[in-house]
């Protein structure tokens, strides 16, 4: 029962002359889960496009239940069933659950008067084929991302979907979360509905999917059953080279005096109790689920959130962080999560984002800064981060994913910062950056820094860190030491922590 | 193939640079040959535009409403737009006024140290002017277009209340040296409204306080993040649109010799918003030098038109009319450049 949903041949697109996509060739069945993987900038969301209407193919064929199609519109698409469910789910964070589902469906119909019945009757409808009991009534912003997931998808199904196609759709997600949206995806494979699975996660990928794509540099350069493929050999489809992540150069921390000292802090509702220590040298890894409370611990000790009690030492004295300045003065500085947002100037020139930490310090008393000094600084960091631009001065923004973190690490080397907080920093980062910032954050230890990482890649933790705290509802659950735990039974003891 | 993905990036690259520059330097270009184009089309069609006389009653003219559009501009930058700022130019200008008449029996003889006085008060006036608008909108974190649309209220119904509606005269004659003398034949105004720009350029160029006040203008979080005290610079940059906004007064009040609560309230706000918007400024964007170029370009417009349409029925219906059509192909033409640019 092979029955062949859309086959894309030949499909070619440029855009101002560089070559997005070229001549890639596929197909994906009904009821089929297909895996696309890819780094940045290899072709993954422009086929995404395509497919979805968006973009026009500037050579090739598009059949979908056998038609034949030179383009497709977006209406085209959604009409033959396909629907596309965004990184940010395109949802209204303010509307209900009902309205969220249910609106369009009633919007497509036409007509002045919403009839609210109907609504709340085929946002039932849509929850119902998900298989999930979340309420109508909540509203969208508040639920985790997980639901907010479901709801997308719930809304898809009303659309009659015969394809959905979900980018990165566990981004998001915690652990728990992600095997939570794979029982889902398993459930409507066998409703008939075909996926196309689109992630770096290599693991992820593996797991969820039937049959997996790779494309690197815009072409097509696997296309392999999911069982008969292992992740070294995804990784080096995806790459183009072979990444070796055992041979990783620990440095033992010291038997000194901790470089950061945390007693008994606590910030309402987030956190309380936390005491904990750095050691120069030495990875801490915190871990923990979203709203365990590890993301405000990092905010406050860079000052964004201050902490209500409790008292923190570094190199010995006590330190007082009402604000990010106080924190950035003792030499704290904090990676975001969401780098986009919290970590970067898009549009402005990557040297001016790689000295705003420092701008002060390189300027002259009148506070002049020269622009040759500007720039000099910017070119070190680009070469010692090994940033891929051919100016500093281009906007950040031309940057991908993996060079953009890089910018924001190097903005915060720059301050020469005794503590580096980093929180998620290979998030959204194609495995060749992952790789050299693994390698850089060992490296910094290895100088004397002392490094937190928050992370709830499993992988990550246990590769980079010397000890990871587990955080569980505001307090530090457990401690582990790297070499006594391996990966399964940090997952096991993560997800537990749900609770 | 890394070898290929890498030619492929730096080529990508090479064209989001080209389109990022061509942006702000064409900006500058296309003002430059604006302007050029405008005064040859007015010289050739009026022969009286290329005179002494006019290039010097234009020189005369367009430094207050251009320092009102360089107080317009720094706060756009930050994302912000500074509504007040010809209201604050009034008040301060009232303030001072006043002073000089209460004081005048005071500094009998000295009437040049009372005038420089008086122009302090002023420049102290757009100082408070502005702090309260950067109070409002750094610290309590109203939105701009209300904070300074209340403020705006407020100085006006203050300079309402205290001048009872009516206009102030009978300054001190040294008051008007700034506003008439020329040196080597260039406007006093002129001169003030050149060296406040080229300060404007450097400080918002080449300081630490112009970087930090483009990065909060682009993106306020990420600012925060980088240990930017965003709430002081919201506060400086408004003190300084209070300043410019001061001098403008200052300009105004000695110029026509008098103070009107209501000078320039029919059009002024809208021109240093045109000022800024066609001089390129958006947030965490735009030149000085730009703004200084849309600065001449209206002035040589509104002259120009002025003469084309000398005794025209309904002619000043027409330039505001042509004000109103220049700002919307304004925003027309920047939006479509921007749109340009986020797709490459």
């Amino acid at each position: 029962m092979r029955e062949e949903l859309i086959r894309v041949e030949h499909v070619s697109k440029y855009f101002a002359g560089v070559k997005a996509l070229d001549d890639v060739s596929f197909s994906i069945n009904r009821g089929e889960i297909r895996g696309l993987v890819g780094e940045n900038g290899s072709g993954k969301s422009t086929m995404i496009k395509i497919i979805a209407g968006v973009y026009e193919p500037d050579r090739g064929d598009i059949y979908i239940n056998g038609k034949h199609y030179k383009r497709l519109t977006p209406i085209a698409s959604i009409q033959e069933g396909i629907q596309v469910i965004y990184q940010d789910f395109s949802l209204f964070p303010n509307l209900t659950v009902a309205e969220n589902i249910g609106i369009n469906r009633v919007i497509s119909k036409g007509g002045r008067v919403v009839n609210w019945k109907e609504v709340y009757e085929s946002a039932k409808e849509g929850l119902s084929r998900v298989g999930t009991d979340i309420s109508l009534d909540a509203i969208t912003g508040k639920l985790p991302a997980a639901d907010r997931q479901i709801i997308a998808i719930a809304r898809a199904l009303l659309e009659d979907a015969r394809l959905i196609i979900m980018d990165e759709p566990t981004t998001a997600l915690t652990q728990r979360e992600i095997q939570y949206l794979f029982k889902t995806i398993k459930d409507l494979k066998k409703q008939g509905i075909s996926i196309l699975f689109v992630s770096h996660k290599l693991n992820e990928v593996k797991e969820i999917s039937d049959s997996v794509l790779i494309f690197r540099d815009g072409k097509k350069v696997l296309d392999q059953e999911a069982e008969e493929l292992d992740i070294k050999t995804m990784e080096y489809y995806m790459t183009g080279r072979r990444i070796d992540t055992s041979s990783i150069a620990y440095s033992e921390p010291e038997e000194a005096p901790p470089l950061l000292k945390v007693k008994n802090l606590n910030l309402n509702p987030y956190f309380s109790g936390i005491s904990f220590e750095l050691k120069p040298k030495e990875v801490l890894g915190i871990t923990g689920l979203l709203g365990s409370g590890r993301t405000e611990l990092a905010l406050s000790l860079f000052g964004e959130l201050p902490a209500e009690s409790g008292e923190i030492w570094l190199e010995g004295k006590e330190i007082f962080i009402r604000r990010n300045q106080d924190a950035i003065k003792e030499g704290i500085a904090y990676v975001p999560e969401d780098r986009i947002n919290e970590g970067l100037f898009l549009e402005q020139p990557i040297s001016d984002n790689l000295i705003v930490t420092i701008a002060d310090y390189l300027a002259s008393k009148l506070g002049i800064i020269s622009n040759q000094a500007k720039l000099k600084t910017a070119e070190e960091w680009v070469d010692r981060l090994e940033i891929k631009t051919p100016s500093v001065e281009n906007p950040v923004s031309s940057l991908s994913g993996g060079n953009q973190q890089r910018v924001v690490l190097a903005k915060w080397l720059a301050s020469n910062p005794k503590l580096l907080i980093l929180n998620g920093p290979t998030v959204g980062v194609d495995v060749g950056s992952k790789t050299a910032i693994h390698e850089l954050i060992r490296d910094l230890a290895k100088q004397g820094m002392g490094i937190i990482l928050i992370s709830d890649d499993i992988p990550e933790l246990i590769q980079t860190c010397n000890r990871i705290l587990l955080m569980r509802n505001g307090k530090i659950a457990e401690e582990f030491q790297r070499e006594k735990v391996n990966e399964e039974e940090l997952h096991r003891h993560l997800v537990a922590a749900k609770s | 193939m890394k070898v290929n993905q890498n030619m492929a990036e730096q080529k990508r690259d090479k064209i989001f640079s080209r389109g990022f520059k061509f942006n702000i330097e064409d900006r500058v270009l296309l003002l430059s040959v604006v302007l050029i184009v405008l005064v040859i089309f007015f010289g050739v069609t009026k022969e009286r535009f290329l005179t002494v006389n006019t290039i010097r009653s234009m020189a005369f003219q367009c430094p207050e409403i251009g320092l009102m559009g360089l107080g317009m501009a720094i706060a756009m930058i930050v994302n912000g737009i500074n509504l007040s700022i010809n209201d604050t130019a009034n008040l301060s200008a009232l303030v001072a006024g006043l002073s000089l008449i209460e004081l005048a029996p005071l500094f009998v003889g000295y009437e040049f140290l009372l005038v420089i006085i008086a122009f302090l008060i002023a420049i102290g006036m757009g100082i408070a002017c502005g702090a309260l608008n950067g109070l409002l909108i750094g610290h309590i974190g109203v939105p701009p277009i209300l904070a300074t649309l209340a403020s705006l209220t407020l100085y006006r119904g203050i300079s309402v209340a205290v001048t009872g509606g009516k206009t102030l005269t009978g300054f001190p004659e040294e008051l008007s040296v700034i506003g008439y003398q020329t040196v080597l034949g260039v406007p006093i105004p002129f001169i003030i409204f050149l060296v406040v720009g080229v300060l404007m350029y450097v400080v918002l160029e080449h300081t630490t306080f112009g970087f930090k006040v483009r990065m909060l203008g682009t993106n306020p979080t990420a600012a925060k993040f980088s240990g930017i005290d965003n709430k002081s610079i919201t506060m400086k940059v408004y003190i300084l649109s209070g300043i410019l906004g001061a001098i403008a007064g200052i300009i105004v009040m000695s110029r026509t010799n008098s103070v009107a609560y209501e000078y320039g309230t029919r059009a002024y706000i809208l021109q240093a918003l045109l000022i800024s918007v066609l001089g390129g400024i958006s947030p965490g964007f735009g030149s000085i030098i730009g703004v200084l170029l849309a600065t001449f370009t209206l002035q040589v417009i509104s002259t120009g038109f002025n003469m084309l349409l000398l005794g025209v029925r309904g002619s000043s219906f027409f330039k505001d009319f042509s004000w109103g059509i220049i700002f919307i192909v304004i925003l027309i033409i920047d939006h479509l450049m921007h749109r340009r640019r986020g797709i490459g």
